[in-house]
């Protein structure tokens, strides 16, 4: 890490200072989608997060940390755009004291903050977290002078519904080929749970990548996670093995269970544009604290996350596949990272054959 | 050295002995009872389902149990409610899987064998609060009146809010799987009953 | 017995508080996740383990000067299994409702390390007496805790408090927490438990 500049209020993190700015294109995202509740959120978060971190951080002496900005920022973009005040403050509660502060503050945590904190409201309110959406916004200036695209008195009562990827999972929504008649143009964004319907391919994919879908606040679209990644990426801010090989190793699982015809696996595209894996895989598997330090470690975590990431959200009841993956990869990053050590301690001698990590 | 081993021995039998014969006494005093009590979580719950039928303490339920209650082998494992002599209506007991651990209830049929009078369980553990509240009366109640479809399933669950047709109910909002699963147990097993007893009344 | 028998206030100051079984030792916290949902349930397991701790001290410190050192633990077992499954039993027949709520863990009392740990360490050496109060004091150290954990699960998780709707939390402004009904919810509530209980405890030397 590079050096810190002692401030009396803040550590300035020049790395974290890269992230937030790599955030910024997802956050307008999700205002043009979903209204200006997204970033009042965002600066709700942040907020309350560096107060909950300065109150700890007083009692160590220490400033606190420009990650909770990231944290928050993150935090914020991955709930659904319509949730409650209480979800995000309880959920920062969580991730900056329980996932954070109690192991020591930054530096000391082994999960991601938001990630956990995202975790624990996921568990605590399932209805507000995975059955409330609201329609992204129409036309060219989508929500920028709304305040939210809820249905409903007072911006806060969002539609029960599913995302597109929950639909595709139980059955509802199909792909079809992308030359064939009869399709629905859009994605509808509410489907009765009797209802079948199908919708091209191409329509599924330009629904992901530009993020005109319900979702979660800024998560929605694959193309503006991407602008921010690839800056990442390029100025390698976020470490390139753990993004190539969460992406590679996830895109290949899922085309080969799609060859084989396990259902109900959506094939290599859809899998990876869909449902927030990019920004899992650019954002938080990357942070630089909770993932592995050694680069054969991080190959495997990446490989450890995807692997897990197509079992939970194909074959579970949770939607919340790559969060989940992601911690549990969290969780086993310090052991890898001494697997690794111990492996090329001993790498002088002739063991070959047991390389099978 | 040897007399100390004997010692334990015998110390840790006569121990064992005494403690023993006073568990198994409690035991056999207890065991009607218990086995008693386990009887009357069933029936209450076939008694539930049929809305005449109702109690004011355990004892008066499994009394009323006896006298209306029977097992009749043309039934196809439902019990039988019988009033003035006829058949009032069958409770066809359901299981199979819930979210955590077995879901076991019975489901009260109307002797037209379409109409649902009532629906009870007696062992269930989903998540209190939310899957558990498959034996709150909001849940349990619009099930009386509902008529079985005979094609398609039976019973649906659609999401709560939605209008409801025929033959659905709704379901507990952020209790899908439980209530997914709950809707795959009845039918499978309130469709095999209406099977067998439809094979019944074709050879009388 | 020894000189340095502990006098009856110590023995109960050190069950409630200064050596309480679970913020101290860290002991029995298996039935702490597993039961304490709801504060009807944890009141009964609570005292179904009071009872048991308390009779199998007394039983134990009344047989100690005869039972052999080699085979006191399991003697210490079969006394403990012998109160548990008399518990036990005897739900089964007279609250079957309650029985069925608790389910196994009324039986895995017998693994709760607190019983076993107080016999071993006290009832084994000491007169009845105070093996009995030591007995008592610990289980009530434990049941204080797990009470606590209780209110605050049922209190958050279903906004009842021994089923009655507690107001505002059982309304519509407050969102239930689900994860406090849950096992896992218990464990949080320990752990802000034992962090307020260890802050608020003053720091001295122990042997």
């Amino acid at each position: 890490m590079s050096p810190q500049v002692k401030a009396k209020w803040l550590r300035k993190q020049p790395a974290m200072r890269k992230v937030l700015f790599a955030l910024l294109p997802c956050a307008a995202g999700g205002w043009y989608y979903f209204g200006l509740r997204v970033p009042a959120m965002i600066v709700f978060c942040c907020l309350w997060g560096y107060v909950l971190e300065w109150l700890f951080c007083r009692s160590r002496k220490e400033p606190v940390s420009e990650a909770v900005f990231v944290t928050g920022v993150l935090f914020a973009l991955v709930m659904p755009p319509g949730v409650g005040w209480h979800v995000p403050a309880i959920g920062m509660g969580f991730a900056v004291i329980f996932s954070k502060e109690v192991f020591g503050g930054f530096g000391r945590n082994f999960f991601n903050p938001a990630l956990a904190g995202r975790c624990f409201v996921y568990i605590c309110f399932p209805i507000a977290l995975t059955g409330t959406w609201q329609p992204a916004a129409e036309g060219p200036l989508g929500a920028l002078a709304q305040w939210s695209t809820a249905i409903g008195e007072e911006g806060t009562a969002a539609v029960t519904s599913a995302t597109p990827m929950a639909h595709l999972k139980a059955g509802r929504l199909r792909m079809g080929g992308p030359e064939s008649e009869g399709f629905e143009r859009e994605i509808p964004f509410q489907i009765g749970e009797k209802e079948r319907v199908a919708v091209s391919k191409g329509t599924v994919l330009k629904g992901l990548v530009l993020g005109r879908i319900s979702g979660t606040a800024g998560v929605t679209s694959a193309f503006l996670i991407t602008l921010g990644g690839v800056y990442l990426f390029w100025t390698k801010t976020a470490s390139r093995t753990i993004i190539l090989s969460v992406i590679l190793a996830y895109a290949v699982i899922n085309q080969v269970l799609f060859w084989f015809g396990v259902d109900p696996v959506p094939g290599a595209w859809p899998a990876v544009l869909g449902g927030g894996f990019l920004f899992g895989a650019f954002f938080m598997a990357t942070d630089p604290v909770s993932s592995p330090r050694t680069e054969p470690a991080k190959i495997v975590y990446g490989i450890l996350i995807a692997l897990s990431t197509t079992v939970i959200r194909n074959f579970s009841i949770f939607n919340g596949g790559l969060m989940f993956s992601i911690l549990l990869g969290n969780m086993f990053a310090p052991i890898l990272d001494v697997a690794v050590k111990s492996w090329q301690e001993r790498g002088s001698k002739p063991a070959a054959e047991e390389a099978t990590a | 050295m040897k007399g100390k081993a004997a010692y334990a021995v015998g110390y840790m039998f006569v121990v064992t002995a005494v403690f023993s014969t006073l568990v198994i006494g409690v035991a056999r005093v207890t065991r009607q009872r218990v086995e008693a009590n386990q009887r009357l979580a069933l029936e209450k719950a076939v008694l539930n389902v049929f809305g005449d039928l109702s109690y004011a303490n355990d004892a008066e339920a499994h009394r009323l149990f006896e006298e209306r209650i029977e097992q009749r082998p043309d039934a196809a494992g439902a019990w039988v409610y019988v009033k003035d002599g006829q058949v009032a209506g069958y409770a066809v007991p359901i299981a199979g899987k819930g979210f955590w651990a077995p879901i076991r209830g019975v489901v009260g049929i109307d002797r037209d064998l379409r109409t649902i009078t009532g629906i009870a369980f007696y062992e269930q553990s989903e998540t209190p609060g939310l899957g558990a509240r498959i034996t709150e009366p909001f849940f349990r109640d619009p099930f009386e009146g509902t008529v079985l479809q005979t094609d398609g399933p039976p019973i649906e669950m659609v999401p709560p809010g939605s209008s409801l047709s025929e033959g659905q109910v709704h379901a507990i909002s952020g209790a899908t799987q439980t209530c997914m699963r709950l809707e795959e147990l009845m039918n499978e097993d309130l469709r095999a009953w209406a099977e067998s007893m439809s094979e019944r009344e074709g050879q009388p | 017995m020894s000189p340095g028998a502990k006098s009856q206030r110590d023995i109960m100051l050190d069950g409630l508080w200064r050596d309480n079984p679970i913020f101290r030792q860290i002991l029995g916290i298996c039935s702490t996740l597993a039961v304490t949902n709801l504060v009807l349930n944890t009141f009964v397991m609570c005292a179904a383990l009071t009872l048991v701790t308390l009779m199998s001290c007394l039983t134990v410190s009344l047989l100690r000067n005869r039972t052999p050192r080699t085979i006191r633990m399991m003697v210490q077992t079969l006394i403990i299994a012998f109160y548990v499954i008399l518990v036990d039993v005897l739900l089964k027949a007279y609250w079957p409702d309650m029985s069925r709520s608790l389910g196994p863990y009324v039986g895995l009392i017998i693994t709760n390390c607190i019983i076993m740990g107080r016999c071993e360490a006290f009832a084994g050496s000491n007169p009845p007496i105070p093996s009995a109060l030591d007995g008592l004091f610990s289980g009530l150290g434990y049941s204080f805790i797990l009470l606590a954990i209780a209110t605050g699960r049922e209190v958050l998780g279903m906004g009842t408090f021994l089923g009655y709707a507690v107001p505002y939390f059982s309304g519509p402004y407050w969102d239930q927490w689900i994860i406090m009904v849950m096992p896992p919810g218990a464990f949080f509530m320990l752990a802000v438990i034992l962090w307020v209980c260890r802050s608020i405890r003053p720091k001295e030397k122990r042997a």
